[in-house]
């Protein structure tokens, strides 16, 4: 049974760019929009699955003026231009179609409609089974025996598809689909600028054409209508009415050349689709279509299960995966030796012994694994690749360092289907190879091998370690804060002589800002602000606003750090923080879950959290060892700028010679104030903060913060110049 | 960026990424020096220019030459580097 599914290209091309459209528009990194064309994919993939077509044809309107422009000058007269944004996916979306191999068709002198309006008749003439796909309720006229026309509509993010067919037309609208032309010839239509017959809308359209099938039907029986005023509107619009009728009929015998039978689905051309999904940056449909770049290595595992010790196949140096359960307990574990042999072990007991012989091994966050070698006693072996770590010293700004992402990105490599453990371990191992050349390359060796990678086991044994943490404190302090919390509520309440909820930044607005008519400095899209800063500012005339303040901090301090480290706490009593390798750019390590390297320090109150932080017993203190300045040495260091060098070397305070130096005060004269200013440049400048943050850190104007910026750099010539040289670097890169 | 400690692309803060590089340095130091001495008290918390020692009542004074020795050598700066020691029973005694 042939069926024949036809795309009314523009309509679907066109709701799929307004659908994915959003402040972070789908787009490629060479800043080619694409949404568009990946909503069409989308769309037509749902009803590819659902219609199961044999044949497929995707109709576009071409630019050319079509006969109903000739016939009526104000054919879609003032209608929006295409966004630029979705004209540039035009040619692509017919590029995808052409290395889909489905049929696109498009004619001069004829719109989409036309060609669907034809093809649908003919199909349909000769016994196939037709569906239309279209957002446009106009195509509605072409429903028929064998043919259907579905359209999407989208409503609150939900899409439901409307079928129509010609009974269910019948049903729903009492008339024959044909009759929609007559429908739409009265009411008009103002999207594409057709007249119709003012003051008639759908309903009373439909009603007429109902009872008199026609326009011919409703004119020859005027004088039967009732309602006067209805006669006159069709009296004096009537020529408008049947040239309206013109421009909405769907012209279904287009001269097209092309024949049914070539609309069967064709070979997809693989390799140039690939390429294109791939510039286009659709992971997702090449996977969904199983496209493989062509010209890769191909890979076969030969895999061997170790299920006793004594066939345990004893490699110096091994690249590994290890699957973990949610106990950190490894799961699944395979190791090669050459990326092809691949060794499975059956029971994860055999890990241990394993490691007794391997004294290199390559992974892909082996951390995990070091942990858990670590609270068996075992010595973690040296670390020949982590192929995370080496992506990451590669391009430190990647989000994720997936392994599979990390094969698409960096090998031509073609693996087995099936991604478990030994194909995993495989494709470690060809990583490895790449990443160390790539490195190698790019001079990041020494910084892989001498800090990344052996950090890992100092981590691992870090974050087995744990901190151990005081939960009689913490729910002490709790209690004590949720006192302060509920006094602070109910002064809060009393100011604004009425009982709210203060967490609700709206019930907050409306206290602040209508009630209590406190003025407005800005408003955001949800509303009135009342963001940390707004309320910094009020807070020097209105006392409410410094209570909020105050309470936000208390409540802050009791939900992520008192209750939540208590939660935290593991059953040894410790809190065991995650370190992350691969997340800030700045090569920092980071903290979560939780995060230790941000417990309260500005405030007294806030600095208590820290007293729940004790060694594990009388036998233990902490010992806390910092670096001082570490940053502004290292400056003066890069930057070889002998004043800065000469404070650090004479052992003299920075800031106070910095603000002498700025100032251009002896050290002797330096304020506290001027000291404070210096520091926050000093800092600013290694930051990389502007002047405009550091008028709003300091509370001085912009353009003496300016001045403070630039007196620094005439004073400091050397990390002027380093400066110059990093922004240089950095627009030259 | 290309500098002293690493070739690490960081743009934005190439003066952070060196001394975040020197404290990593400094950490895998001070493990391998209490891995080395088999001591009890273990490094248990990095805050970025910062280590933590849970620290052996018996080995304080060893831990802080060790601590000393393997920051001060995390770098070869033309600026000495500086350190701090804090000790305490809790984390908030030790700032």
């Amino acid at each position: 049974m042939k069926k024949l599914l036809l795309i009314d290209g523009n309509s679907i091309l066109n709701r799929a760019y307004y659908g994915m459209m959003g402040r972070n528009m789908l787009s490629t990194k060479d800043g080619v929009f694409t949404n568009a064309v990946f909503g069409f994919l989308n769309t037509y993939e749902k009803f590819f699955t659902n219609e199961k077509p044999t044949h497929v044809a995707v109709a576009f309107d071409m630019k050319h003026p079509t006969f109903r422009h000739k016939m009526y000058d104000g054919y879609k007269a003032g209608r929006r231009p295409m966004p630029e944004e979705l004209v540039m996916q035009m040619p692509i979306i017919k590029d995808v179609l052409d290395c889909m191999g489905i049929a696109r068709i498009e004619l001069r002198g004829y719109e989409a409609d036309d060609i669907l309006g034809t093809l649908s008749l003919q199909a349909s003439q000769e016994g196939i089974e037709v569906v239309i796909l279209t957002g446009d309720k106009d195509m509605m006229q072409l429903a028929g025996k064998n043919c259907m026309v579905l359209i999407p509509t989208t409503s609150k993010g939900n899409t439901t598809v409307h079928e129509y067919s010609e009974t269910s037309i019948k049903e729903e609208f009492g008339i024959n689909p044909v009759d929609f032309i007559e429908v739409k010839a009265l009411m008009g239509d103002k999207s594409d600028n057709i007249p119709g017959v003012t003051g008639v809308g759908q309903k009373t359209a439909l009603t007429l054409i109902v009872q008199y099938g026609s326009l011919e039907g409703v004119y020859e029986n005027l004088d039967l209508l009732k309602s006067e005023k209805q006669r006159e509107k069709l009296e004096k619009d009537k020529a408008n009415a049947f040239l309206s009728r013109e421009l909405v009929r769907i012209d279904r015998n287009v001269p097209l050349d092309n024949l049914i039978e070539e609309m069967v689905i064709g070979k997809a051309d693989e390799e140039r689709l690939y390429n294109l999904f791939n510039k286009l940056e659709f992971n997702h449909f090449i996977k969904k279509y199983k496209l493989k770049r062509t010209g890769m290595k191909k890979i076969e595992l030969n895999k061997h299960i170790i299920s006793d010790i004594s066939s345990i196949v004893p490699f110096q140096k091994i690249y590994s995966y290890t699957n973990f359960d949610e106990n950190d307990k490894p799961k699944e574990f395979a190791y090669t030796s050459d990326g092809h042999n691949i060794y499975i072990l059956k029971d994860m007991k055999l890990i241990l012994p394993l490691m007794g012989y391997v004294k290199e091994i390559g992974g892909h966050f082996l951390k995990r694994l070091f942990k858990y070698l670590l609270k068996n006693k075992i010595i973690p072996p040296a670390v020949s690749v982590d192929t995370a770590a080496g992506a990451y010293i590669s391009d430190a700004l990647k989000d994720s360092y997936e392994l599979n992402e990390l094969c698409d990105k960096y090998l031509e490599t073609e693996f087995p289907e099936e991604d478990d453990v030994a194909c995993r371990a495989s494709k470690i191992y060809y990583l490895a190879y790449k990443m160390r050349e790539i490195i190698n390359e790019n001079g990041g060796g020494k910084l892989l091998d001498e800090i990344e990678l052996p950090l890992i086991e100092v981590l691992a044994s870090m974050e087995n370690a744990g901190f151990r943490a005081d939960a009689k404190f913490l729910k002490d302090f709790s209690l004590r804060l949720e006192g302060d919390i509920i006094k602070l509520e109910k002064e809060i309440h009393a100011e604004a002589e009425e009982e709210f909820n203060i967490n609700s930044p709206k019930q907050l607005a409306v206290i602040l800002f209508e009630k209590m008519k406190i003025p407005v400095s800005k408003k955001n899209k949800t509303g009135f602000s009342t963001s940390a800063d707004i309320l910094k500012k009020l807070s020097v005339e209105f006392p409410i606003a410094k209570m909020v303040i105050e309470y936000r901090k208390l409540s802050k301090l009791k939900s992520t750090y008192a209750d939540g480290l208590v939660k935290v706490i593991a059953d040894d009593g410790r809190i065991h923080s995650n370190f992350k390798q691969t997340v800030a750019a700045t090569g920092r390590l980071s903290s979560t879950e939780p995060n230790l390297q941000n417990l309260p320090i500005r405030t007294e109150l806030g600095r208590e959290i820290r007293k729940a932080f004790i060694p594990e017993n009388e036998e233990f203190q902490l010992t806390s060892a910092d670096y001082s300045q570490i940053e502004l040495r290292v400056l003066a260091h890069v930057s070889n700028d002998e004043s800065m060098k000469d404070a650090f070397l004479k052992n003299e305070d920075i800031h106070t010679q910095t603000a002498a130096k700025v100032f251009g005060l002896d050290e002797r004269f330096v304020t506290k104030d001027m000291r404070r200013a210096a520091k926050a440049v000093n800092f600013g400048i290694i930051y990389g903060i502007s002047d405009y943050g550091l008028s709003e850190d300091l509370g001085i104007p912009i353009f003496t913060a300016r001045k403070y910026i630039e007196e620094y750099l005439n004073q400091y010539t050397d990390v002027k110049k380093y400066m110059d040289e990093i922004v240089k670097f950095a627009k030259d890169k | 960026m290309r500098r002293e400690f690493g070739k690490r692309v960081a743009l934005n803060a190439p003066i952070q990424g060196a001394a975040a590089d020197i404290i990593k340095i400094a950490m895998i130091a001070v493990y391998k020096e209490l891995k080395k001495q088999k001591m009890k008290s273990r490094l248990i918390l990095q805050v970025h220019d910062e280590l933590i020692i849970e620290t052996s009542c018996d080995e304080v004074s060893e831990v802080e030459k060790i601590l000393l020795r393997c920051m001060m050598g995390a770098a070869e700066l033309s600026v000495p580097l500086e350190i701090d020691l804090h000790t305490g029973r809790s984390l908030y005694e030790t700032k």
